[in-house]
């Protein structure tokens, strides 16, 4: 009697678990809930509020203090709650935001006229606020990741009742977008910086001017944050706001298709269509200004000779790269700085000649096999080439590369490595390495640092390096790429670099709302203004 | 307990006793069984290197893309061609793991358990702190310093599981050593080695080849998870784990480039277990299996 | 008082073994691959007066030893310092996690061992039967299914088309926290549970072949009794797993955290590893450290209180003079050794012969 029936529950068991094993078979393929959708245009309505909006961030934050972590999604949050002297909109150009007016007659001295706002614990803010904020995030202890947005500053001081004025040591035509909130200017109350244990930290929350005010922050989970009713400019439409890290992109999407989140970040290559799938869901995607390419170490041998970095450089099928393995959701690179970058301040024509005017290797294997047969390695040679394990496209365009490569003789080993070991790698005597850069600002050119004195693969050329800090002295935005552009071209006629791809990122909107002018830099705005409820 | 029929003799009778044997194999053995039969012909038999060129512009197919019958993965390689060239680097490492592991677990589990005293006390302690040891930590340092490479993972792995053999086989040394029968040994004044060697280990012998069947399961899975620190197989090779990595984000647009080497995976770890079982039940009964 | 004594010398072992680890890890994540200095300053180009502020703020440029005994000294006065990554003092850092992770893991490990074991004996009980292999068969499955398949599948199922759970994340404290962590012990108890149950049907099998259990029940001894001693016999090897699967569970559940976006320390162990934060993975790994130390002294006192004899050898003798090295001389039968004891005493039993059970 007990035995029959331990052995019915046995059975059951069982078949639990190989019912388990079949759907596990099956679920990946099976029908995802919702019907095949086309983004269309929505309707907004303007008297609709919404309780809460939820979005689901790709990455995690273990603290929310920008200046410490330099983290896009640090700043993505940051946003939420804090503003700078100006901001940027969507197509990258400078706004006002805490500062009504500004102004500067020579490139070396800004005037910032603050507007009436109140910070979240119910000061008014004043130019002492703003002083203390800025002398914080320029400091290079304190502060490192904005410090580098700061170039050398002769003073900061309030210049009357509502004014501050920023004077530079030298000239600069990026200086505007520097006290920014999307690149180096937080104003937070000059008491609370003083007082604060760690900014950004669970206990420290952020205190700001921006639309919300951050209610709750648990590290690796979520933030909440509560709409700021005393903001001075347009008010979000969500009471209440709450961001969730989601680092698992199948589970994003699975929250994404039950209706949890309103916003998704990072919509994966291989997974767009599942995402486009769910009912009434836009995809977003932009030019994120990221650049993918090789960089070579002059230093090292065989990399030493132009021949064999050309024979490489020729090699790369960039077309099949970004048509064929991210789906066409990236450029072929032929140059460093994206062309939307360079556009800032001058116009996307300059921008397109400028580039134009670049080198290009374009893939030709019978050249690759020409270049390598006048190097002192005229039958090939074996290296290695490391990718980081938080961006998988690099390494199948690697593994796309190195079959290239083996037509010509030379055997490229790819290796995956952690991303902090990637990020330490640079300069270290690798003869081939990937740079995937990312710029948070506009103002941000991966050639900043890619042909700057501490570039990470270590050349020294001086002809380079000297139109590199030239540019960055520069005092107009069109001296700037008339710079860039020359070091860019020295720099790709001797085949320091060879790009690949300018990337894009994709964002998922649901069915209940709608963003305003989406754009790459649409989360670096003060964001959750611009976000509005469907009919 | 011995079952074996005395008297007969000659080819006739020993085929008699081996269809005999054969019938008392079950179903569910005796297909997995085959199964391992047919893997095992996929790691000695190289498959065409050729037949899973990658094909970057073609890129992830859906399954039944012509002539992909499971489709191509990411770098446009065909899935079913690389599943079964990939059975080699799946299989070999993982047993090996298993064999280093619980060797390392009975030579220091036994004496351990038998000994007791200060060797216990440090072997054990061993174990404590390779256990609490983050795995990750070691191998990334492994990686670091030594370079990765297929052997170099294995070795790692073989570190990183012995600590739980060590702790099993003690155990059950511990509970054996203390019975009669193994005190009488020491009374009879037969060496230690010998006591351990032939009296111990038969009678823990069971936990050891469940725990080293169970242990080639979990290296299986092991092996593709180290991959990503820079150890295991190179990104370009034909290896089930590293399928099942990268095919994670084909997900949703060729299911099977991850579902069927993961399949594999259970498979073969369900099929060693099934007849590893087997075989140590009838070693047990007194059958020459 | 042997059960103090012995829990005293383990406590002390325990200490040993937590320093001896804290100087291990130190050194692993000294020479791990890495730069801290880069990993805050993020990928773009530094001045050297940046470098210089962190290297100075860190102790980079103290010699290594130096390093060490700073951090060591912090914790003996009770500081465990301040991550590297977010700024914040390690006791924040841990903060909640530790007691999230503890929840899952604990509840993981109720379900790993609940029903891992019943399975176990089952599948003994009935030692080569269809049921055996499906047991066996679907704990095998269980392991060797990749991690991210069996929570995916898990979320589809039970959270995406029966709306029985939520997706993700760990909800507020009390019920709710419960139902959002469900799912994942599921997911971690079927990648760990396997260990239970093929360990408990071996060692069920194994006493079940005893010659004790025959005589006891041609003797007409209740199967209730024979049970329970064939159980208590088998039980070592079982709770010996059973502390490897919590050893286990503590930390190691990295996987399981990203797929259900539970803030846990798995995935801030191997963050930290990566970013080379020395305190919050010296933290980490000791707190992992002492609850596996606990653990095995635990099981360790089980398998003395299980069977009469282990206990003289392991916890009744102190360091070095253990019974068992008392009887390597074979001139001199300890008297302490109940040569003649029964593994239950109550029972009628068989005294298996030198090698019973063997191939021979």
């Amino acid at each position: 009697m007990s035995t029959t029936r331990r052995r019915t529950r046995g059975a059951l068991a069982t078949t639990l678990a190989l019912g388990l094993l079949a759907l596990a078979a099956c679920a990946p393929s099976g029908p995802a809930p919702g019907s095949t959708t086309t983004p269309a245009p929505v309707t907004t309505d303007a008297s609709k509020e919404l309780d809460q909006l939820t979005v689901g961030l790709a990455a995690s934050a273990e603290t929310l203090d920008v200046s410490t972590s330099g983290l896009m999604v640090a700043y993505t949050i940051a946003a939420v709650a804090q503003e700078g002297l100006v901001t940027i909109d969507d197509t990258g150009a400078i706004v006002p935001a805490l500062a009504e007016t500004w102004k500067t007659d020579d490139n070396t001295s800004f005037v910032y006229t603050l507007r009436d706002a109140t910070f979240s614990d119910g000061t008014p803010v004043t130019t002492d606020d703003v002083v203390a904020s800025i002398n914080h995030y320029r400091d290079a202890e304190k502060a490192p990741s904005t410090a580098y947005y700061w170039p050398a500053v002769k003073s900061v001081e309030a210049t009357g009742e509502r004014e501050v004025t920023i004077t530079l040591e030298a000239p600069s035509a990026t200086f505007a977008w520097t006290p920014s909130a999307a690149a180096g200017l937080f104003v937070a109350p000059k008491k609370w910086l003083e007082s604060a244990g760690t900014i950004g930290s669970p206990t420290d929350l952020l205190v700001g001017t921006g639309p919300y005010t951050i209610t709750e922050f648990v590290p690796g989970s979520h933030v909440a944050a509560e709409r700021n009713e005393k903001y001075w400019g347009s008010k979000g439409r969500a009471k209440t706001l709450r961001l969730d890290f989601i680092t698992d992109d199948s589970t994003r999407l699975l929250a994404f298709q039950d209706g949890s989140l309103d916003i998704a970040f990072n919509v994966p290559v291989d997974q767009a269509d599942q995402w486009s799938k769910v009912e009434g869901a836009r995809l977003e995607t932009v030019d994120d200004n990221s650049w993918q390419g090789l960089m070579f170490n002059p230093a090292t041998k065989p990399f030493d000779e132009p021949e064999v970095r050309r024979a490489v450089a020729h090699a790369i099928d960039r077309d099949a790269i970004t048509t064929g393995l991210l789906k066409g959701k990236a450029t072929p690179a032929t140059g460093i700085t994206a062309p939307g970058q360079l556009a800032i301040g001058t116009s996307a024509a300059d921008a397109e000649a400028a580039v134009a005017q670049l080198p290009v290797a374009a893939f030709d294997l019978d050249a690759a096999r020409a270049e390598l047969a006048k190097s002192s390695v005229p039958s090939g040679f074996t290296t290695t080439l490391a990718y980081p394990d938080s961006i998988p496209a690099l390494g199948r365009a690697s593994l796309a590369i190195a079959e290239q490569l083996k037509q010509i003789g030379i055997t490229l080993e790819v290796k995956q490595i952690p991303v902090s070991e990637w990020s330490n790698s640079f300069g270290n005597g690798e003869g081939v390495q990937w740079m995937s850069y990312t710029p948070p600002v506009p103002t941000d050119w991966p050639t900043d640092w890619l042909l700057g004195e501490y570039n990470p693969e270590g050349f020294t050329d001086t002809k380079i390096i000297g139109l590199q800090a030239e540019s960055a002295a520069a005092t107009t935005p069109a001296e700037r790429l008339a710079k860039v552009t020359e070091a860019t071209k020295l720099a790709l006629e001797q085949q320091l670099f060879a790009p690949v791809y300018w990337g894009t990122s994709t964002t998922a909107v649901g069915k209940r709302v709608a963003t305003e002018g989406f754009s790459q830099y649409f989360f670096q705005t003060p964001w959750p203004t611009r976000v509005v409820p469907t009919a | 307990m011995t079952t074996t029929l005395p008297t007969e003799t000659g080819l006739r009778a020993r085929l008699a006793r081996a269809t005999r044997r054969l019938r008392r194999v079950p179903g569910t053995v005796a297909v997995a069984a085959l199964l391992l039969l047919a893997v095992a012909v996929l790691v000695i038999v190289p498959v065409a290197p050729h037949a899973f060129d990658q094909d970057v512009l073609l890129g992830a197919t859906p399954a039944g893309t012509p002539g992909h019958p499971l489709g191509t993965d990411g770098l446009g390689r065909d899935v079913l061609a690389l599943t079964l060239a990939g059975a080699r680097s799946a299989i070999v490492g993982p047993v090996v793991v298993a064999l280093g592991s619980m060797l390392l677990g009975i030579v220091l589990g036994t004496l351990a358990g038998y000994r007791g005293g200060w060797i216990d006390a440090v072997v054990s302690r061993y174990v404590d702190l390779t256990l609490a040891m983050p795995a990750l930590l070691l191998a990334i340092v492994v990686a670091g310093v030594v370079g990765g490479g297929y052997w170099i993972t294995v070795l790692v792995l073989v570190v990183l599981f012995s600590p739980s053999d060590i702790r099993i086989v003690r155990g059950a040394v511990l509970q054996h050593a203390h019975r009669p029968y193994i005190e009488s040994t020491r009374v009879l004044g037969l060496p230690a080695w010998r006591v351990m060697w032939r009296h111990l280990l038969p009678n823990v012998r069971p936990l050891v080849l469940t725990t080293m069947l169970l242990n080639i399961a979990y290296a299986l899975v092991s092996m593709s998870g180290l991959t990503y620190l820079g150890l295991g197989v190179s990104p370009s090779a034909a290896d089930w784990g590293l399928q099942l990595s990268d095919g994670r984000d084909l997900l949703w647009t060729n299911p099977a480039a991850s579902v069927v080497p993961g399949l594999a995976i259970i498979l073969v770890a369900t099929a060693v277990n099934l007849v590893g079982d087997h075989l140590s039940e009838r070693l047990d009964r007194g059958e020459d299996a | 008082m042997p059960v103090a004594r012995f829990l005293l010398r383990r406590l002390a072992a325990l200490t040993a073994l937590l320093v001896a680890l804290s100087f291990i890890v130190f050194s692993l994540l000294h020479v791990a691959p890495g730069n801290l200095v880069k990993n805050l300053l993020g990928p773009r180009p530094a001045t050297p007066e940046a470098v210089a502020a962190i290297r100075e703020r860190y102790h980079l440029d103290e010699p290594f030893l130096a390093q060490y005994a700073h951090w060591l000294g912090g914790v003996l006065r009770g500081d465990l310092g301040v991550s590297a990554r977010s700024g914040t003092d390690i006791t924040t850092v841990l903060g909640d996690r530790v007691g999230l992770t503890l929840l899952l893991a604990g509840l993981a490990a109720l379900l790993a061992i609940g029903v891992g074991v019943p399975l176990g004996i089952r599948a003994a009980q009935r030692t080569g039967s269809l049921t055996d292999r499906l047991i066996t068969g679907s704990a095998v499955v269980g392991v060797s299914a990749p991690g991210f398949a069996v929570g995916l599948l898990l979320l589809y199922v039970f959270a995406v088309m029966l709306g029985w759970f939520p997706i993700y994340g760990t909800g507020e404290p009390g019920l709710d926290r419960l139902r959002h962590l469900a799912l994942p012990a599921v997911a971690l108890a079927l990648g760990t549970g396997a260990m239970v149950v093929k360990v408990t049907r071996t060692a069920v099998a194994r006493e079940l072949q005893q010659d004790y259990v025959t005589f006891a029940r041609s003797r007409g001894v209740p199967e209730r009794v024979v049970r329970r001693t064939y159980l208590r016999n088998a039980s070592v090897p079982v709770v010996t797993s059973a502390g490897l699967v919590v050893a286990g569970l503590v930390g190691g559940s990295v996987l399981v955290e990203s797929v259900f976006a539970i803030p846990g320390l798995g995935v801030l162990l191997a963050d930290s590893i990566t970013y080379k934060d020395v305190p919050v993975v010296q933290a980490i790994t000791l707190l992992v450290a002492a609850t596996i130390g606990v653990t095995t002294a635990l099981v360790d006192l089980y398998t003395a209180v299980a069977d009469p004899r282990v206990r003289r050898a392991t916890v009744g003798h102190g360091r070095g003079r253990g019974a068992v090295g008392a009887v390597a001389d074979p001139t001199l039968p300890d008297a302490s050794l109940p040569t003649s004891a029964l593994p239950d005493g109550s029972l009628p039993g068989g005294m298996p012969g030198p090698g019973a059970g063997g191939a021979a």
